[in-house]
Formats: structure tokens, C-alpha cells, sequence
């Protein structure tokens, strides 16, 4: 491969200018013509019978028109096929405080809001379940019949590799602890917010606030009964999502629902209480894990039972059970794993998936009782780490697919940067250096819906005046996804970012992306567009052999895939709608750069402009396509998809806090990450994402909780919900963590997630450098840390 | 849903005269009015619909009640419009009372102390989880006394207009270090004034929090030379910025013309309905360690604390005594701890 233009640089996001300037349009931002305002009038109840609705008088409101209730629903909806469990608008029963059980649309807010105080709605008050150890036990009436189990189980798996018993056994160490973690949410800044355009067929355009516009353009479908073809979903400029937009919302099924009802264009936008109520944030999580080690061997087992609530409705819940388990299988090597967790539904608001979803409280556990086994055993913390990383190219017992592993050198480098040697063990009673290392999926391997299509697909236009225009389903989260794909075409296209243009996330206009979830967006439709580009680059080249009168290159075909571990880098299969991921495209003796097409070895060229037209003259139209699809991957056994990826990120934490011993406050002062994303497409984007993730992890680590009440959101304000500020954000000290990876994009693997989940061990582990007490609660709060002291006889 | 603020009359008088008669007018028509002067803890208590009035009134027209004046005294004359922001930078305030400077800017934060004001701040709402919240969950805990309803969820034994009645608590950064100061409030009503030392100005409840009379207004805060009295503020809040004190500690040390130290002043916020306040002398051959131990003792005996915020009651308590001795210590009074 040539030297690159474009990828590795680092580029502002191509929107940073009008979301600075105030000039993006968030979904609230859009102006439909005369929108009716959408109020939904929610359930003060966390467990009742609905015995009555009577909406006459909230009807007969001038100004009203129109309402719904659940009557107006037939089919329940969930983003995952196995557990479409949530109804639009609460029916027969309600099963958390603040779920929907009416809505109305009318002519102003005010009058809205003026409308649902006129429903009248009779409950009849059920026995609540709030607690899911006492969901496990039988309960009179569960929350969801429909499962056939006498208790509030949802979903339980038990999962066996290796011997477990004998790991444990020839242990040197064994260290157990039981970890419990507070609720936590996205607390992204747009609340969400969804507006509906209808039109005189009784077509819906659905602007919508989400990360999953295909999702939501299939379960909207099915839940208004009406033909996919009649949904237009787009998803404008977003303002954070982190999961809690990842699946298909009530509000947005009620906006299009009113809208078909009524006629008009309608609009619906959330308050913060609103969002905190809707949560879908992380799982609460109790566990009880058992880690034995052997300086020799490494980490010899992992047995982990656990439990997490999982709220009133499905959500990713099942993911995110399969994940608290499974994603223990990396950084380390690790042949003996049983884990047992079980989801339970409670009357509360849902949880699902959050940044790192289901790795990070798990990866919490693990790496806190392998720090103390690395202490017992006297082994250096960083050391005993690198010494059990996963080696790349490596066929993990669970079927994960280990290619690229760069944390080795970057956790060293960490550690010179760090000066973890001479602060280790060595630093003034209160100031301590902790480590904690972790892996994350690059994208999901397997479809959430089973068919044989690709994981995402890009169109890609090139037009007489230069302009190249992507075309892709991908949901521009924040992420950054909308450069990237960018700098895919201008990369291969050799041309500058200016020329390149993005449509993107509308379903009418872009090809099909399953979504902003599991970090796959970089990795698969940057993989796409790549593909698409070279794809146009093809045509170009050959239009500039017609120009220059030379004989077009032969497009050899590629040589057959050959190692399982490294397909990607190949020369493109020209012959197949699928070039492969990641193929190398330029052996073919053109280069595209600086406006020029030019044969390398005569130096012969035309302007790239003139190639374009030339390669108009018979088609009218340049327009190519690329996909990206997963290899196949994993076992036979039942579970086995969940957390396969085509790659995985690696990160390791060094972090160094002060801790107040006569207050318990923990300070975090420098975080060094080394964060193995392979290729770093664009350095500003991987070095937001990580201080994104530093910030999150140390509100999750340091004070962040969702609180209940009898089952009501107590906190549900950014006064109260305490993220940290910037003045609690550390120095971030970022080394290289280069690896060798084939399969993503130009080599790039994700860099969104993984780094979240590390950073809150390492607060913990430096916390017990500091002053030799270990938090099994997280968050470790001031009064946590004061308390661990005084049970120690420190303070 | 968004919440919108509707239902009220909005005046802005412009200028003091204008304010009393707007005032003397409203009153004669028997009309629910609130004032509003920088509006950030005002503005939230509307949108949740925690108060209720039929006209609001800004205060901000009103520039007779800005600004900071020195009196041939000595007593600074804080207007209590100044905002939190000018107040912090004065440099008048920073030479003559460096803890009021200091404390002000320890409130909220920068965009808060741009708008906010002193006077607002000591008249700032008292605070209850149950209270401040939105109407959906004051439906679900069935709303209490102090959001016109029928019990305390706090205490459950209260009983309406039987002072206290109301556990919110009392969340002013600035008022210890005042109440140290011995700051005198300048209250105005009809043509007339009255003053009230700030120290007999709070009151034991969370409803009725002060003596303020109805269609009285705080027009100035008055700070009399500290004479020889150093304090320092510091106040327990898991983040650097934006969050109410969870417990606020002002400690003074009073030291003769010979730097002799003659009085120690203790001072809390956070805690309970109102601020609390202590002075220990030092004369008379008691140990300061002495003296010290017996003031955080008599301070955490004091308070009342329940299970109404970020941190847990105990350990709020708790750190009463560690955050006076740390003061101390930036008093240059380590020996004492």
C-alpha cells in the first residue's frame, strides 16, 4: 500500500463547524408545517392493572386531535427478535413509573399537557417487584406471563469452558469477592425526540433522535400495521446517544401512530426526566466471582454467578447477559470459564445497552481480583498482565477469532510513560498507581435478524463536476461516522475531503446499516465505503486507460482466502459484488492523487476531472456499491454468536489518584491509555472517543447512580445525577498502540467502547495502592472509601 | 415533553420607586406575586411547578439594588442585586473581606455566578428530595407539605404550621461565612426600611424560612468590618462545580491587634433547615485544641441531618468536624487540630 493522504491525519469532524456555529439541525430543530405538539400522559404506578380509560373528556378539549391508548397497539416491539416484549402504550397493565398509558396530540402544548390532565384512568395497585434477588423467588403474578415461569427470571444463561473446577484447583491463588453496581444512564446532552411528517398517500417521513433507523424503520412497520414502504425514517444531526438510543422507542411508535390517526405532522421531544425514565441505561449488577491464578500459567479460571436487573421490558437485555460472562474471555488467556447470569424484570424503568455494554461491570470484577492475586502472588500488576495477553492470531475456546493484538507494547509503553515502576508501591500514603486492562467486540458478527444480507452497505455517486457523494445507512451518533466515511472515498479516490459529500441515515435514499451499536459502524460501513471507492477507482482508471490509449490493467483475481486470521489485504475481488475486507487496491499501477489519474511506471496521466467525464460518456452516471460482511465465525453450541466479532480492540489504563483519607475523596490526577485501535483513521476522532470514555468511566467509578425510590427515578436531573465536571476530568496521557490488523478498515479496529470498561478497575486498583483497601461497590464514593478505611483501621 | 411556564403576568419595574409601588399595588389587589432577581434557583421551582404566582416580578430593572459601596465605617454595602460573579472579583470585597470574595465564588457555577445574585443567594429555597422534583413524582410520593399537600415524607410526625414542619434543607453557600461576618440585612418595604442582623433573620423550618415579610424585599447586605476575624469556607460536594453544599463549614478566627487569637467561629450550612453558628472564646486560659474539640462537638450534637442527599447522613455529620479542623488548618491553626 501507498502512503496514505487522508487516513491517519488528524481531521475535525466534517459537522464540527455547524454544530459549533449552532447551524446543525437536531431532530427538535426541524420545522414541520403546523405540527401538532405530542404529550404522553405516563403511569404513576410500577406494578398495576389497568381497570378503566376514559379519554371523552380530554377528546372533547378544543384543540385536541387526537389520542391514543393501548387499545390503539396490537403488537409489542423490542429491538431484539426474542424479546419484542414492550407495548407502544401500556395495555391491561403498567409495569414501571412513568411508562406510557395514553397520548394525545393537539394544536399546542400547553393544550396537550391540558389534555392528559382531563384522562381519566382507573388502576388497580399490584404487588411491585423491585428487587431482583426476590424475582428469582416465586411471585404471585410475574411480570411478564407470557414466559411461563412462576418468577421475574427473563433470560438465564449458564455457560461451561473447559474445567473450571480443575483451574481453580491447581491454583496457587484463588481470591473471591461479591461486587454490587449502582444503575447508571447515557446522560447523552439531546434528550430524544422524534417528529413525523405525513403526507397525502398517508406516507410518514420520521425524523427521529436514534442510533438504529433501520431497526426502527422494521418495528415501526410492524407495530402500525402498515407496509415498510410507507416509512421513511431519517435520523438528523444527534446530539449523544452511548446506547440509550439503540432501540426502537414508544414515543416514536405514539408520534407516528397520532400522525396516521390524525392526519398531520406531529412532534414529540422529552423532557430530562423523560429520558432518565426511559433509562435503558446500564444494568444493575450483583456478582460473586472466584479467580484463581498461577504465576506460570496465568488467570487459570473465572467462576462468576450473576445477577442483573433488568427492568420492566427486554431491551438488549439478552446481549447484555450473554456479554457479562462471554467478554471475560479476553485480554487474557483464559482456558477454564463458567459463568451464570441471570436478568430479572422488576418494576422498574428497562435497562439495555450502554458504552461497553455488559463487559464493563464484569471486566470491573475481574480485574480487581486479578490485581489482588497478582499481589498475593507477588508479581508486578503491569508485568503479570502483559504476560497473559492474548497472543494475535488465536482461537479463543469460545469461538472468538483473535486477530491483531497490540496491547503487549502498548501497555509497556504505558507503563514507561506512567513511571509505573517507580511509582508502584512507592508512592506517599495516599497517592497510588492502579492498572486494569480490557477487549471489545469491533462490530457484532451476527445479524440481530437473520438473513444473508451484508452488515452494511454504501452507495457511492460520482458526479460530472468531481463531487463524490456517499451514500450510507450509518447513524451519525457523535461517533463521527459521517468523516470517516468521508475519508474512505477521498482516501481512495485520492481527492480532498472538500469534494466529498455524505447523505446518510434516511431510508429512502441510503442503502441499508444496521445501526450505531456494538462499535461496527467504523469498522463495517467504513469497510463499505472503502469498497465502494475502489470500486469507482476501477472505473476511473479504466476511462483513463481509454484517455491515454493504454490497454486497461488485467484486475487479476485475488488468490483464494487463505489464513483464517487474515483475509483482509488482498487484492479486490473484481469478479464478486464482494471485494473482501479491507483489499488493497492499488497494485494495479495507477495512482490517484492531486487531481491527477497517473500510470506509476510511465508517469502518463489525466486530470482526474477528465477521467470522470470520459468514464460518463456511456453509463450517464457513475454509481458503485460496497459491502462489508462478516467472516464466519464461532461454534455450534447454543450462544455461540454472542460477542463473536471480526476483531477486537484491546486498551490497558494506568491511572494515578489521590486519596483523601480524612474524607474518602478520590482524585483521579493522570490516566494514561494505551488503546489498540490498529489503525488510528483519524487521531482527534479515537483521541475524543478516549477522553469521552475516561469521563464516563469516572462518573460510573466515582459518583454516578441512578436512584429509586419505590421504584420512581429520584435523580432524574443533571443537578442531581451527578456526572462528573470538567473540573474532575484528569490529564490524559494517550501512547501509541500500534497492531497489525488486516480485516477493518485500512486496519482500524474500534475505538468507542473498549476503553470505558478498564478505567474503572484501574481507579479501584490505585485506590488500594494508595491506602490498601479494596471497593467492591461501585460507584466508590467518598463515604464508601471512609467506611473501607475505617473497617481496615486506617482512618 | 418539555416543561413550559405559563399562567403569570410579568412585570419589570424599573427602578426603586416604581418597585414599591408596584409592590404596594399588588399587595392591594391581593394578588400572588414572586420576585425574581437572577433566577437560577427560581426559574427550575417554576418549570416544576413547585410554586405557584400569578404575576412574577424581575427585579433586574431595579439598578438602585446592584453594586458594592464602602462606608466611611468601614461596612461594605453589597446591593442584593450584585451578582455572584462581581462580588467574587471586586476588588473591594476581595481587600476588605477576602471569605466573602471567596465564598461567592464557590457557588454554582461560572455561567450560574454570572446571573445569580447575592441576595438571591441567601434567600436561596430550602431543598428536599421530595420537593424538588417533578409533578410526576410528587404525584408518586403524594405531595407534601411544602408543595401544598397533606404530609411530610421527611418526618413523618410533623404537622402543618407547627414549626418545624418541614425538613428542607437550607443550601446557601454564602450565608456562614456572612453570619460570621455579622452581616446585617437591609430589608424595604413600603417607603419605609428595617434592618435585621442576618443571624436573627433564619428561621426552623423549610417552609417558613426566614422573617422576611410578605411584599418586603431585600434591598442591601450590609458587612461591618471583620476586626481582626479570618475565615475560611470550604463545603462537601462529590464535583467541583454546580452542586449544592452537602455540608458547608465557615470557620473564623478572631485575633486581637497583637495576633492573638481571641475567638474561634464555627458556622454550617447544609445541614438542617437553617445555618447554624458558634463562637468559643479563646481568653481565659482554655486550650484552642480544647476549645476546638468542644466546638465540633457541640456542632455535630446540634444538627439535624436525614437521608436527603448525594452523601448519607452519617457521613455528612461526620465530616463536620473534619472539615472545621482542615479549616484550621488553612488558618494557619493546624497546631489546634
Amino acid at each position: 500500500m501507498s502512503s496514505l493522504n487522508i487516513v491517519g491525519r488528524p481531521v475535525p469532524q466534517i459537522d464540527s463547524r455547524d454544530k459549533v456555529l449552532g447551524r446543525a439541525r437536531f431532530t427538535d430543530d426541524i420545522r414541520l408545517h403546523h405540527p401538532l405538539e405530542v404529550a404522553i400522559l405516563r403511569s404513576p404506578h410500577a406494578s398495576a392493572r389497568i381497570v378503566a380509560v376514559d379519554t371523552s373528556r380530554a377528546a372533547a378539549l378544543p384543540g385536541v386531535r387526537g389520542i391514543v391508548t393501548g387499545a390503539d397497539f396490537r403488537h409489542t416491539f423490542g429491538v431484539l427478535v426474542i424479546s419484542k416484549d414492550e407495548p407502544a402504550i401500556a395495555r391491561e397493565r403498567v409495569r414501571y413509573i412513568g411508562e406510557p398509558v395514553a397520548a394525545v396530540a393537539a394544536e399546542t402544548a400547553d393544550l396537550a399537557a391540558a389534555a392528559l390532565a382531563l384522562i381519566e384512568i382507573r388502576y388497580e395497585v399490584t404487588d411491585t417487584c423491585l428487587d431482583p434477588r426476590a424475582g428469582l423467588k416465586p411471585v404471585a403474578e410475574p411480570l411478564h406471563p407470557g414466559l411461563g415461569r412462576d418468577n421475574n427470571l427473563h433470560k438465564q444463561v449458564d455457560q461451561h469452558y473447559g474445567d473450571v473446577g480443575a483451574g481453580l484447583a491447581a491454583a496457587p491463588v484463588v481470591v473471591e469477592k461479591r461486587f454490587t453496581f449502582a444503575p447508571v444512564t447515557h446522560a447523552f446532552t439531546e434528550p430524544h425526540a422524534t417528529q413525523v411528517a405525513v403526507d397525502g398517500r398517508g406516507n410518514l417521513t420520521v425524523y427521529s433522535a436514534t442510533q438504529v433507523p433501520h431497526y426502527l424503520h422494521m418495528a415501526m412497520a410492524e407495530v402500525l400495521e402498515i407496509p415498510e414502504h410507507r416509512i421513511r425514517i431519517i435520523k438528523p444531526h444527534l446530539g449523544g446517544g452511548f446506547g440509550g438510543k439503540s432501540d426502537p422507542f414508544p414515543h416514536e411508535m405514539i408520534a407516528a401512530k397520532l400522525a396516521l390517526v390524525t392526519g398531520r405532522n406531529v412532534r414529540v421531544n422529552f423532557s430530562r426526566e423523560e429520558v432518565f425514565i426511559s433509562n435503558h441505561g446500564r444494568h444493575p449488577t450483583t456478582m460473586t466471582m472466584k479467580l484463581g491464578y498461577d504465576p506460570q500459567q496465568g488467570v487459570t479460571a473465572i467462576d462468576a454467578d450473576i445477577v442483573i436487573d433488568g427492568g420492566a421490558y427486554g431491551s438488549f437485555g439478552v446481549v447484555t447477559t450473554y456479554y457479562n460472562g462471554i467478554l471475560l474471555q479476553g485480554p487474557y488467556r483464559l482456558d477454564n470459564l463458567h459463568f451464570r447470569t441471570r436478568r430479572v424484570y422488576t418494576n422498574k424503568p428497562m435497562c439495555g445497552a450502554m458504552r461497553g455494554h455488559g463487559g464493563v461491570n464484569a471486566r470491573f470484577a475481574a480485574e480487581v481480583l486479578l490485581d489482588m492475586a497478582l499481589v498475593q502472588a507477588g508479581v508486578d500488576p503491569c508485568q503479570g498482565r502483559i504476560d497473559m495477553i492474548h497472543r494475535p492470531n488465536t482461537l479463543l475456546s469460545g469461538g472468538f477469532r483473535i486477530t491483531s493484538v497490540g496491547l503487549k507494547g502498548g501497555l509497556e509503553e504505558a507503563m514507561r510513560r506512567s513511571g509505573w515502576r517507580d511509582k508502584y508501591g512507592r508512592l506517599p500514603y495516599g497517592k497510588g498507581v492502579g492498572v486494569a486492562c480490557g477487549f471489545y467486540i469491533s462490530g457484532s458478527a451476527a445479524h440481530i435478524h437473520r438473513n444473508n444480507r451484508p452488515s452494511s452497505t454504501v452507495r457511492l455517486t460520482l458526479e460530472f463536476d468531481g463531487t463524490v457523494t456517499v451514500y450510507s445507512g450509518a447513524a451519525d451518533i457523535g461517533q463521527g461516522i459521517d468523516t470517516i466515511l468521508a475519508m474512505m472515498a477521498a482516501e481512495v479516490l485520492g481527492i480532498g475531503l472538500d469534494q466529498v459529500k455524505v447523505v446518510v441515515a434516511d431510508t429512502q435514499l441510503t442503502p441499508v446499516d444496521l445501526g450505531s451499536y456494538s462499535s461496527r459502524v467504523t469498522f463495517m460501513a467504513g469497510n463499505a465505503a472503502r469498497n465502494a471507492a475502489i470500486s469507482m477507482r476501477r472505473l476511473l482508471v479504466a476511462a483513463a486507460c481509454r484517455l491515454l490509449e493504454l490497454p486497461e490493467p488485467a484486475w487479476e483475481k485475488p488468490e483464494p482466502p487463505g489464513d483464517f486470521f487474515r483475509q483482509g489485504r488482498r487484492r479486490p475481488d473484481y469478479s464478486s459484488d464482494y471485494l473482501g475486507p479491507n483489499p488493497d487496491y492499488d497494485s494495479d499501477g495507477f495512482r490517484l492523487a492531486n487531481g491527477q489519474v497517473t500510470q506509476v511506471a510511465s508517469g502518463r496521466s489525466v486530470p482526474f476531472l477528465e477521467a470522470v467525464r470520459r468514464a460518463l460518456d456511456e453509463p450517464g452516471i457513475l454509481q458503485t456499491f460496497g459491502t462489508y460482511r462478516s467472516p464466519k465465525l464461532g461454534g455450534t453450541f447454543k450462544g455461540a454468536a454472542a460477542g463473536l466479532s471480526p476483531s477486537y480492540s484491546f486498551t490497558a489504563f494506568i491511572v494515578e489518584v489521590t486519596v483523601d483519607p480524612e474524607t474518602g475523596f478520590v482524585k483521579v490526577d493522570r490516566a494514561t491509555c494505551a488503546h489498540d485501535c490498529g489503525t488510528v483513521l483519524n487521531p482527534l476522532a479515537v483521541q475524543g472517543q478516549i477522553e469521552g470514555c475516561i469521563h464516563m468511566g469516572l462518573g460510573q467509578a466515582l459518583m454516578e447512580e441512578v436512584v429509586h425510590y419505590d421504584g420512581v427515578v429520584q435523580n432524574a436531573s443533571f443537578l442531581e445525577y451527578k456526572i462528573p465536571s470538567a473540573f474532575e476530568q484528569p490529564e490524559v496521557v494517550l501512547v501509541p498502540t500500534p497492531s497489525d490488523e488486516t480485516e477493518g478498515p485500512f486496519g482500524a479496529k474500534e475505538g468507542g467502547e473498549g476503553p470505558l470498561a478498564p478505567i474503572i478497575p484501574a481507579i479501584a486498583n490505585a485506590i488500594y495502592d494508595a491506602v490498601g483497601v479494596r471497593l467492591t461497590e461501585v460507584p466508590m464514593r467518598p463515604d464508601r472509601v471512609l467506611a473501607a478505611l475505617r473497617k481496615a483501621g486506617a482512618a | 415533553m418539555t416543561t413550559r411556564m405559563t399562567g403569570f403576568d410579568f412585570e419589570r419595574p424599573a427602578g426603586l420607586p416604581a418597585l414599591r409601588g408596584l409592590l404596594a399595588r399588588l399587595g392591594k389587589e391581593q394578588r400572588r406575586f414572586t420576585l425574581a432577581a437572577g433566577g437560577t434557583d427560581l426559574m427550575p421551582q417554576l418549570k416544576q411547578q413547585q410554586l405557584a404566582t400569578e404575576v412574577l416580578v424581575s427585579l433586574n430593572g431595579v439598578g438602585e439594588l446592584a453594586g458594592i459601596e464602602l462606608a466611611s465605617d468601614g461596612t461594605l454595602r453589597i446591593g442584593a442585586l450584585t451578582r455572584l460573579a462581581e462580588v467574587a472579583e471586586s476588588p473591594l470585597v476581595r481587600e476588605r473581606q477576602p471569605a466573602l470574595a471567596a465564598v461567592a465564588a464557590r457557588v454554582g457555577s461560572p455561567q450560574i455566578r454570572n446571573r445569580a445574585t447575592l441576595g438571591g443567594n441567601l434567600l436561596v429555597n430550602n431543598r428536599c428530595v421530595y420537593v424538588n422534583q417533578s409533578p410526576l413524582n410528587r404525584t408518586v410520593h403524594a405531595p407534601c407539605f411544602k408543595v401544598d399537600g397533606d404530609v411530610c415524607h421527611i418526618v413523618k410526625s410533623a404537622v402543618r404550621g407547627k414549626l418545624p414542619q418541614c425538613q428542607a434543607r437550607f443550601v446557601s453557600d454564602t450565608a456562614p461565612v456572612l453570619l460570621l461576618l455579622d452581616a446585617r440585612l437591609v430589608l424595604l418595604r413600603g417607603r419605609g426600611e428595617r434592618r435585621v442582623p442576618l443571624r436573627r433573620f433564619y428561621r426552623n423550618d423549610g417552609m417558613e424560612r426566614n422573617v422576611l415579610k410578605p411584599g418586603e424585599v431585600l434591598g442591601w447586605i450590609e458587612v461591618p468590618p471583620a476586626g481582626g476575624l479570618r475565615i475560611d469556607y470550604d463545603k462537601l460536594a462529590v464535583r467541583n462545580a454546580l452542586d449544592f453544599p452537602s455540608l458547608g463549614v465557615a470557620v473564623g478566627v478572631r485575633e486581637d491587634e497583637r495576633g492573638e487569637p481571641v475567638e474561634l467561629a464555627v458556622a454550617l450550612t447544609g445541614l438542617g433547615t437553617h445555618p447554624l453558628h458558634w463562637r468559643f472564646a479563646l481568653v481565659g486560659g482554655a486550650a484552642p485544641a480544647a476549645v476546638v474539640a468542644q466546638a465540633c462537638a457541640r456542632a455535630e450534637k446540634s444538627v439535624t441531618t436525614y437521608q436527603q442527599d448525594f452523601f448519607p447522613r452519617d457521613y455528612r455529620k461526620k465530616m463536620i468536624g473534619t472539615f472545621v479542623r482542615r479549616g484550621l488548618r488553612r488558618l494557619g491553626r493546624g497546631a489546634w487540630t
